[in-house]
């Protein structure tokens, strides 16, 4: 149970506070309601570069983390397809160092042509080392523009190519800016060695001569079911074959979520999990197993994915998978088998619990699905799946109409 | 009304602190009925608790390459008592992780529980740490996926990168400089893994680190499962030969790779040096943190790369210190040449202070961060005990960082960071 007060400043700032005492540190965390599902689909990856790009100087700071360093605190950020964040972790007794530098790159950043120029050349970089220079490394460039056609979950935050990186502009950056990066488009929220009041005059102090902004109402294309399977199979210089299978499943703010959450546990949460233990242990065809979902705010997905054992075909893996899953879709699933998902949700939610940033970041986090609250009902909404549940979802997300499968075949080099 | 809008600056930055002094976390030591040590870190609001049951049973203890790793992650493939399956389900059922971390010089058997489930989970616990029986069938299939991971792993620049420089700083007979390869896993053999066990997995070559929540009832059921048995040896370390390469500069191409992997480093020595916490400062501005030197040159100056970073790793018997960066391939040249401006600048300017004086307070916040929260305290109380280091050393550590001048970074940099010295990897 993690309590926390909640308050509104007038420019629209949503600010969240957790007193924890028993650390000397503060934890501030920043989001700003944008993602790469908010992009032009001509200039994909944009939102992840602005994040490098809020680094790199505001109006009454030219360096961000020189004075946070100074005062003994650190910071980062990412981005995903539904919001970027960052987050500063500093000595409790120098938090207001984070408070001024936050709130002046929200008042005004610089747009520097000399930051904008280095920043696509890191970005870059990062493309060509997480995406192009790794075996599968382009996985999720091929899996979400099969899973989606019209949503824009179908090109990855890094975006589509590095060309969208090279042609970034300036204007799109001021642009940028002035619509998303505003206070009523933002969530503070705090924790750790702080008091609500103090928290309350730093906020108001710092961020609350912040104009507003107009944000534009978020009208993203919704995905149509696609009645069928879509296939690929890339063949590649990769060294072992893979396969990766999407299936479509609801918002993360639906019912269903915890109980299809709790499918992909039932098949890989823990090496007792049904893949691990009878695809991998006992026929031995896979190398390695795994089924997880990608938790996404809009329709997401459930991911299977693994590496066939020697000698064994990719279609042969496939068919293993599948009769794993016609076993969970024929009955449900025993008492037993649930209480053990549940056991380990609890263990896991109970271990998240356990620092100032992981609580800041996980209240931010629920604000923007909707409502801080939500923080503390988690457990109880996977408490309350039944096995019936479980066993309905299955049958409405586990089929081949409602998927997608990715091959890599190993192609020998020459 | 905007009451803040006639007097707030935003040029002037907010006062700054003192971050308050670093201390030593408390933590006590007992001992099992069988004389295992154990160390304690009791902090924390959750009812949870981590055990980490740790051997000295690395590779100074092998007769035979990729021995102790992979004994250690056996043991939870079947025990006297339990199958791997029943363990994978028992741990599972009631909400644990089991893990079974292994490094060069010490293998762990670590469990995370909640105090409610802690009774069902220790038997199983103990029997993984005192028991393991290493089934031909388990065997078989862990170095299978062994090898096809290292398929895989070889495959990425950055890794092979890694395994050369270790292998160039140590040589390939050394514990600190082999990499294990398929021959290696496959030439393992049960007889192996039993013998390595039975020498090393004993409770006079045991320490026990537990954190959380610790209350009386987890003490006692620590020591009904883990403290009743007695298992002697006379483990030792075995000798080892550094044989490092003559040629310092090494090249492996890959053709179709779009970035090359750079790893520069040299050896360096133990953490009881007396320059180590100097070191460690110096280091920091180098290239230990987002405002280093490397960083702010060849990543945010000049935008070769997504990450550069220096390091160094304390191991039980020594220490090596090196420079990692993926790099666009027509840029290695200049990168090389910026790691190495960056290096000479630091022997040939002082520090300004200005720059001294970040790098210090980032450090001594990274220091209080580091001691947020049972888990974090207990690595430290871990890296204390480990290396038998006298009580304020980490005072001492705090001592140098806040006194440290110029003048003696200077010196240090021109003994340690000297291109001479360096073994350059680079593979893409």
């Amino acid at each position: 149970m993690i309590k926390f007060e909640r308050f509104e400043l007038e420019n629209g700032l949503r600010v969240l506070v957790h007193e924890d005492d028993s650390t000397p540190m503060a934890a501030i965390n920043i989001v700003y309601d944008v993602g790469s599902k908010d992009e032009d689909p001509e200039k994909t990856g944009f939102a992840h570069l602005f994040e490098h790009l809020m680094f790199g100087g505001s109006e009454n700071v030219p360096d961000f983390d020189g004075p946070l360093q100074l005062a003994g605190g650190d910071s980062n950020a990412f981005t995903n397809n539904d919001m970027t964040s960052f987050y500063d972790i500093v000595p409790a007794e120098n938090i207001e160092t984070a408070f001024w530098l936050e709130s002046d790159r929200m008042m005004r950043l610089n747009f520097s042509e000399k930051s904008l120029d280095v920043q696509r050349k890191v970005v870059v970089e990062e493309f060509k080392e997480t995406c192009l220079n790794q075996p599968y490394g382009d996985v999720w460039h091929h899996l979400m523009k099969l899973s989606y056609h019209q949503h824009p979950y179908q090109w990855p935050t890094i975006g589509k190519e590095p060309k969208h990186i090279e042609e970034a502009k300036l204007e799109d950056v001021r642009d940028f800016f002035y619509k998303y990066y505003r206070p009523n488009n933002a969530i503070l929220s705090v924790a750790g060695n702080v008091t609500v009041q103090s928290v309350r005059e730093l906020a108001e102090k710092w961020f609350g001569n912040i104009p507003k902004g107009n944000r534009p109402p978020r009208a993203l294309p919704q995905e149509l079911p696609h009645g069928k399977m879509d296939k690929m199979i890339q063949e590649k210089e990769v060294p072992l074959d893979a396969l990766f299978i999407a299936f479509h499943m609801p918002e993360r703010n639906h019912p269903d979520y915890f109980a299809v959450d709790l499918l992909s546990d039932v098949l890989s949460n823990g090496r007792s999990a049904r893949f691990y233990r009878r695809l991998l242990k006992e026929q031995k065809l896979f190398n390695q197993i795994d089924a997880y979902i990608t938790g996404h705010f809009e329709p997401g997905l459930l991911i299977i994915e693994g590496k066939p054992a020697e000698g064994v075909s990719i279609e042969t893996a496939e068919e293993a998978i599948w009769k794993e899953l016609e076993e969970l879709k024929r009955k449900p699933i025993a008492e037993t088998e649930l209480q053990k998902l549940k056991n380990k949700i609890e263990s896991t939610l109970v271990f998240s619990e356990m620092n100032a940033l992981t609580k800041a970041m996980n209240l931010a986090y629920f604000e923007l699905l909707g409502n801080a609250e939500m923080i503390n009902d988690q457990a109880d909404h996977y408490r309350n799946v039944t096995t019936k549940h479980l066993h309905e979802v299955a049958n409405r997300i586990l089929v081949r109409e409602n998927c997608a499968e990715l091959f890599y075949k190993a192609k020998t080099v020459e | 009304m905007k009451k803040y809008k006639e007097v707030l600056n935003r040029a002037v930055a907010p006062p700054l602190r003192e971050i308050k002094s670093i201390q030593t976390p408390p933590f006590r030591s007992f001992h099992l009925d069988n004389g295992i040590p154990v160390y304690e870190v009791n902090l924390g609001t959750q009812d949870v608790v981590k055990i980490e049951v740790q051997f000295d049973a690395g590779r100074f203890r092998e007769k035979k390459q990729g021995v102790a790793h992979i004994s250690a992650s056996l043991r939870k493939e079947g025990t006297n008592s339990f199958s791997s399956a029943e363990i994978a389900e028992q741990t599972d059922f009631y909400g644990g992780t089991l893990q079974l971390p292994s490094n060069v010089d010490r293998a762990s058997t670590t469990l995370f529980s909640l105090h409610k489930h802690l009774d069902n989970l220790l038997p199983l616990f103990a029997e993984v740490i005192f028991h393991p029986v290493y089934p031909q069938d388990e065997i078989d299939l862990s170095i299978n996926n062994r090898c096809r991971g290292l398929q895989v792993d070889l495959t990425k620049p950055e890794v092979v990168a890694f395994r050369e420089m270790t292998e160039a700083l140590y040589g390939n007979i050394h514990p600190y400089g082999y990499n294990s390869v398929e021959e290696t896993y496959r030439s393992i053999s049960r007889e192996d893994l039993l013998e390595h066990y039975n020498r090393n997995y004993t409770t006079d070559n045991c320490k026990i680190f537990i954190s959380g929540k610790i209350t009386d009832a987890v003490r006692k059921g620590i020591n009904r499962h883990l403290g009743q048995i007695s298992r002697k040896g006379n483990g030792k370390s075995l000798e080892a030969i550094i044989t490092p390469k003559e040629e310092q500069q090494l090249f492996f191409p890959k053709e179709q790779s779009l970035q090359s992997a750079i790893r520069i480093g040299r050896r360096l020595f133990h953490r009881k040096h007396p320059d180590f916490a100097g070191f460690f400062v110096l280091n920091c501005i180098f290239g230990g943190f987002f405002g280093s030197r490397l960083m702010t040159n060849i990543r945010e100056d000049k935008g070769f790369t997504y990450n550069i970073f220096s390091t160094f790793d304390m191991l039980a018997h020594d220490g090596y210190f090196y420079i990692g960066t993926e790099v666009a391939k027509e840029v290695v040249e200049p990168a090389k040449r910026e790691i190495y401006h960056e290096m000479d600048r630091l022997i040939k300017e002082p520090v300004p202070g200005e720059e001294l004086q970040m790098v210090q307070n980032y450090l001594l916040g990274n220091m209080l961060t580091s001691l947020d929260g049972p888990f974090n305290v207990i690595e430290l109380v871990k890296t204390l005990v480990n290396n038998n280091l006298e009580e304020g050393y980490v005072e001492g550590i705090v001592d140098t960082i806040k006194t440290i001048h110029p003048a003696m970074l200077q010196e240090l940099a021109g003994k340690y960071l000297t291109r001479d010295d360096m073994y350059e990897i680079v593979v893409g």
